[in-house]
């Protein structure tokens, strides 16, 4: 079982990058079976572990979810993999330091593949994203179903139409702007639809007083008139990391854990 | 060049290792599909183990050592693990440093890192204590490594008792090694190493310069090693052991160890 922060050469990015991984332990001992309620596994070299790519909301910081979250318990439970880049660009606006969007999406899960003992397949990733962070993770699952099967967000903004209307930033689009771009969360669902490719299954979450919960109902609303049901888990909290813990827990629990090493044929 | 901080637990505490893996870099063009072969995930690399010096950590070999550069040129994984002040054993007093590094990174070494699997990609060299380590874990795990690299400090259990002098203290040295009386013989010795080594039979390499305190005890070591049959090198500099001359000796080493790389 081990934290690795990882300094990386990233194309996209035009720079070195850090990535924060946690990686389970590779075999479970067996009082961990009997705690745990799950076996022990037999790893050999070549086998695959689930992953699950973390976004944090905002802070262009790989570390926020392990300061925040228990994630890392989560992880050795159920036997996957951690991975939390640094994220600067959620809207790709940003003109000078970096392609975060491809660099993600694309160069990140080939080059964790090959540096780690990461499954390729669809089903066997998920990404989740906390605040502005969950509403990137959407626009990556929604860009590349082939890559991520689930994806989760904690207090993000899905209707983000809504939510540039309030909040806006140098590096955010005017609201006007967003329907029908690749922005736009609903365009990249309907692009999926119209040619056929999966659809990932999707996971968001808010504090009662969250303002994104507007933001989180009518997106749900959405989805459901293009036919997409989604999983939504509200409670007590406002914006902030505490409701987000247990939310963390309740996406956990709807995954399909393989909660162990396996044989991965490439999709 | 992927480098990392590796946090990882042992059996009583926490470990630490910086480890090197090439990164292959060149044109990477994003595309909307999903997308085969930029990396291939088939390539798996060579593994250099290095252990440091008495008073040194993890971070040694990078911060003195060019060992950046040499992972990339020659394209392979370079692991250095912290190993305290225990000499790589599962010392007296029960610190468990050799179970941890030859049983669990070396577990993780292999599942987890793009690391080759063959006997011929793997080598091991250190400094000083590391030395020690060095020459201890290739004959004790002749199966693991196929060549060994051991730099300055080149010692066996006497000279470690006759010196009694921070951090050598004889006390300290018996919470490691225990008794002296107990040590000749025993997993400690390197003597019996040399003598209970099975086959295949690691090669060895041992730098040593000619003012170190240590360089008659390195010479008795380089003699056992030949008379039992090892493939021996022995190099020699004027002056002790500094970071110029282990940087010259690990290039040449490395050169030594993995002489063209080999295409998994």
């Amino acid at each position: 079982m081990a934290f690795i922060k990882m300094n990386l050469k990233s194309e996209c990015l035009g720079m070195n990058t850090n990535v924060g991984v946690f990686m389970p332990k590779l075999k479970n001992d067996k009082d961990e079976e009997e705690k745990y309620g799950f076996g022990e596994r037999a790893f050999e070299p070549g086998m695959k572990y689930q992953v699950m790519w973390l976004i944090d909301g905002g802070c262009n910081n790989f570390f926020k979810w392990y300061q925040y979250t228990n994630i890392t318990k989560e992880a050795q439970q159920n036997s996957f993999i951690t991975i939390s880049p640094m994220a600067r660009d959620y809207t790709s606006m940003r003109k000078a330091g970096g392609d975060y969007f491809h660099y993600i999406t694309e160069e990140l899960p080939e080059l964790m593949r090959f540096l780690l003992p990461a499954s390729p397949n669809a089903e066997d990733n998920f990404i989740i994203g906390a605040s502005f962070g969950g509403y990137f993770a959407y626009r990556c699952a929604l860009s590349h179903p082939e890559t991520y099967g689930y994806v989760g967000a904690v207090g993000g903004p899905l209707d983000v139409v809504y939510d540039l209307k309030d909040h806006r930033t140098p590096h955010t689009p005017k609201a006007e702007d967003v329907p029908g771009s690749d922005l736009d969360l609903f365009t990249l669902l309907k692009r999926l639809q119209d040619s056929g490719r999966p659809v990932p299954k999707m996971f968001h979450s808010m504090g009662n007083d969250d303002f994104t919960w507007e933001a989180n109902i009518n997106a749900r609303r959405i989805f459901q008139e293009m036919g997409v049901q989604t999983k939504l888990v509200t409670g007590p909290g406002a914006h902030n990391w505490d409701p987000w813990q247990g939310f963390l827990e309740e996406f956990v629990k709807w995954l399909p854990l393989k909660r162990g090493p396996f044989w991965a044929e490439e999709d | 060049m992927a480098r990392y901080d590796f946090i990882g637990e042992r059996h009583n505490g926490a470990t630490t290792m910086t480890i090197f893996v090439p990164q292959h870099t060149g044109k990477f063009v994003p595309k909307q599909i999903k997308r085969e072969g930029y990396y291939d995930t088939s390539h798996k690399f060579p593994v250099l183990m290095l252990l440091h010096d008495l008073g040194g950590d993890c971070t040694d070999w990078e911060l003195y050592g060019d060992i950046a550069r040499i992972s990339e040129e020659k394209q392979i994984i370079i692991v250095c693990p912290g190993g305290e002040t225990g000499f790589y054993l599962d010392t007296y007093d029960s610190d468990l440093w050799e179970k941890q590094i030859m049983d669990v990174i070396w577990q993780e070494i292999e599942g987890i890192l793009p690391s080759s699997a063959r006997r011929e990609d793997h080598a091991i060299a250190g400094i000083g204590m590391g030395a020690f380590g060095t020459l201890r874990f290739a004959l004790r795990y002749p199966q693991r490594f196929a060549k060994a690299a051991a730099f300055s400090g080149i010692c066996n259990y006497p000279v470690l008792y006759a010196k009694d002098d921070f951090p050598f203290t004889v006390a300290g040295i018996e919470d490691i090694f225990g008794p002296k009386e107990a040590v000749p013989g025993s997993s400690y010795d390197l003597m019996e190493n040399i003598t209970r080594c099975g086959d295949p039979k690691p090669e060895f390499v041992l730098s040593c310069g000619k003012s170190e305190d240590t360089f008659d005890d390195s010479v008795k070591i380089r003699d056992a090693l030949t008379r039992g049959g090892f493939q021996t090198w022995w190099r020699t500099a004027d002056g002790v052991g500094n970071w110029d001359f282990w940087k010259n000796e690990l290039r040449w080493a490395v050169d030594w160890m993995f002489p063209d790389v080999s295409e998994n």
